[in-house]
């Protein structure tokens, strides 16, 4: 293999974690509230609010609806808007943030419905504000599913991250087409597949320990 | 509601002052799902806690007891009638008002609700931090509350790492965190030992003696009750079956309600052989259970020996217990008598004496 075909893959890797690491960052700032809102917004619930959480409800559906291909092609004009190109890794970011934000809020809803609601009693009976109770207790108790939520984003994102090649997105799925599959170069396929299954690994493990290590529940964690 | 005139008549007519709790003829109906209409969970309920006291409810699942109960902390909020506490009516209050008296009562819970995340330290603390509490105040209380509920050397500690009983010891220390007027106990003893239990009701009365802590628990066990409560209500469909000081209603029950919670009573069960071997009318020549009970030590063996000369009845006595209830000594006595007339006679000439027998059943 060539130092040019070597060059090629350590920039598409560090683009894929780019993108990745961006959309990830962006969706849970955007995903990890209205996560907590969906778990908590409904009729009789902490925050409840249920008109909102219905329609929040149905926009997080519809975008997780749609084909992440269709999505990316068809906000162009808002990516352009955005980044300011709607070409390139950063413009990239955009439609992956936002096919993240509503994969991230589901998992975290489920996380923060899986705290036992013993707790929000007994914080409510302690006089704390809806507010505290989301802070002080569901997050927290939360926090080991959470991250393993957003651990399962991290690796869709990495594979949504190959799609982005059509509007030169970079990264090492579009590698792989470009070089691996246009140009005849099995080898260079073989490459980036193995560096996906590495990073995927990778990051699996991380959020597993991470989460293993937050969660107090267990008698032997740390 | 069974009244009894053995009831301490500062209870009956309290004046509000010496109440700290005031349930004024509350109703409780909760929306049925579909078209059932509401579901009542509690019908016309006036009591008073005094404060200072421990006031024990106790009553099968689903006779409304936790709904009594979440009612004074503004968990539950009453379809009819008024919650006071401290004077103030709990089901008019809402947000930061609502919160400051939420503040003032302490709850401990079956399943302790601590939470996983925090150590015993930080789970102790929540309370004050919600509550908004300087940090060095904050770590000081909560210091002085691990000593008091004996756990000071599981501070750091994460609640997976403790015994159950170790659990609900955080959780009171918890619920006194704030320095509550009043602390609502639900089920705190359900999920425990019988050792445990006896522990944490000695840590409660500790509390309820040595800081003046007025205590609602409920619970579905006798021997809770019969363990801490000064006065004891039985909760039943909703309404209160009885009501009355602890010695009264344990030396002389009321309600049927009341009469099956002491079956179940540990202490007070039949040996099982016995059980079995229990029907519900005399057979010819057979002999009656009766239990007796006495509610002063000194009248047990006089009563007994003039019943065998009076009446020329045969007590033959299967078991015997004597106890302390609320300070004052009881015992009850599970004997034999023969069968027939001479046990209704029996029991007419010991109630003069004011000792209350009751036929259990008959055995050839």
């Amino acid at each position: 293999m060539s130092p040019e075909i070597i060059r090629l893959i350590v920039e598409a890797t560090i683009d894929t974690l780019y993108m990745v690491a961006l959309a990830l960052s962006f969706g849970t700032l955007v995903g990890l509230p209205l996560g907590i809102f969906l778990a908590t917004g409904g009729k009789g619930e902490l925050l409840a609010f249920p008109a909102a959480k219905t329609v929040l409800g149905f926009v997080a559906n519809a975008t997780r609806s749609t084909p992440f291909i269709i999505l990316v092609v068809a906000i162009i004009p808002f990516t352009r808007l955005v980044a300011g190109t709607s070409i390139g890794t950063t413009a990239a970011v955009v439609p992956l943030t936002l096919a993240a934000i509503p994969f991230i809020a589901r998992l975290i809803e489920a996380a923060i419905r899986e705290v036992d609601y013993g707790l929000v009693e007994a914080a409510r009976a302690m006089g704390a504000t809806p507010l505290q109770i989301v802070r002080k207790v569901l997050i927290p108790e939360a926090l080991p599913g959470i991250v393993l939520g957003l651990t399962l984003a991290a690796v869709n994102l990495i594979g949504f991250s190959a799609i982005v090649g059509v509007v030169g997105g970079g990264g090492l799925g579009d590698l792989g087409i470009r070089y691996g599959y246009q140009r005849f170069m099995p080898e260079v396929m073989a490459v980036v597949v193995v560096v996906l299954i590495v990073l995927v690994q990778g990051v699996q493990s991380f959020g597993d320990r991470l989460s293993r290590r937050l969660n107090k529940r267990l008698r032997h964690s740390s | 509601m069974t009244s009894r005139a053995t009831t301490a008549p500062q209870n009956r007519h309290a004046v509000a002052s010496a109440d700290i709790v005031v349930f004024d003829h509350v109703h409780k109906a909760y929306a049925a799902r579909g078209s059932a209409g509401a579901v009542a969970a509690l019908h016309d309920i006036s009591l008073s806690v005094r404060t200072g006291s421990v006031m024990g409810v106790i009553g099968r699942s689903g006779a409304g007891k936790s709904t009594l109960i979440r009612l004074v902390n503004g968990l539950e909020t009453p379809t009819g009638g008024r919650v006071l506490f401290d004077g103030v009516d709990v089901g008019t209050l809402a947000g930061g008002a609502l919160r400051q008296t939420q503040r003032q009562i302490g709850m401990i819970f079956q399943h302790f609700n601590l939470l996983s995340s925090r150590t015993v330290f930080e789970n102790v603390a929540l309370p004050l931090e919600i509550a908004g509490t300087a940090k060095a105040t904050l770590a000081k209380r909560v210091n002085a509350l691990l000593e008091l509920v004996g756990l000071a050397d599981k501070r750091d500690r994460y609640p997976s790492e403790l015994s159950g009983g170790q659990k609900q010891r955080v959780g009171i220390a918890r619920a006194l965190a704030t320095e509550p007027k009043l602390l609502l106990s639900d089920e705190a003893t359900s999920a425990l030992d019988p050792e445990t239990t006896r522990s944490i009701l000695d840590l409660l009365k500790t509390v309820n003696r040595e800081l003046g802590l007025t205590i609602l628990l409920i619970t579905h066990e006798m021997s809770v009750v019969r363990a801490i409560a000064d006065e004891v209500v039985v909760l039943d469909g909703g309404r209160v079956a009885e009501h009355g000081n602890a010695y009264d209603v344990f030396t002389q029950p009321q309600h049927a309600v009341t009469r099956s919670f002491f079956a179940n009573d540990a202490g007070r069960q039949l040996p099982d052989d016995l059980r079995a071997k229990l029907q519900a009318s005399a057979p010819p020549g057979g002999k009656a259970i009766v239990r007796i009970v006495f509610r002063t030590a000194s009248a047990d063996d006089a009563v007994l020996s003039k019943l065998a000369r009076d009446l020329g009845v045969d007590v033959n006595i299967i078991s015997a217990t004597v106890d302390t209830l609320a300070g004052k000594p009881f015992g009850w006595f599970i004997a034999s008598l023969d069968g027939g007339k001479q046990v209704d006679d029996t029991v007419a000439y010991l109630a003069r004496y004011g000792v209350n027998a009751e036929v259990l059943g008959y055995v050839a």
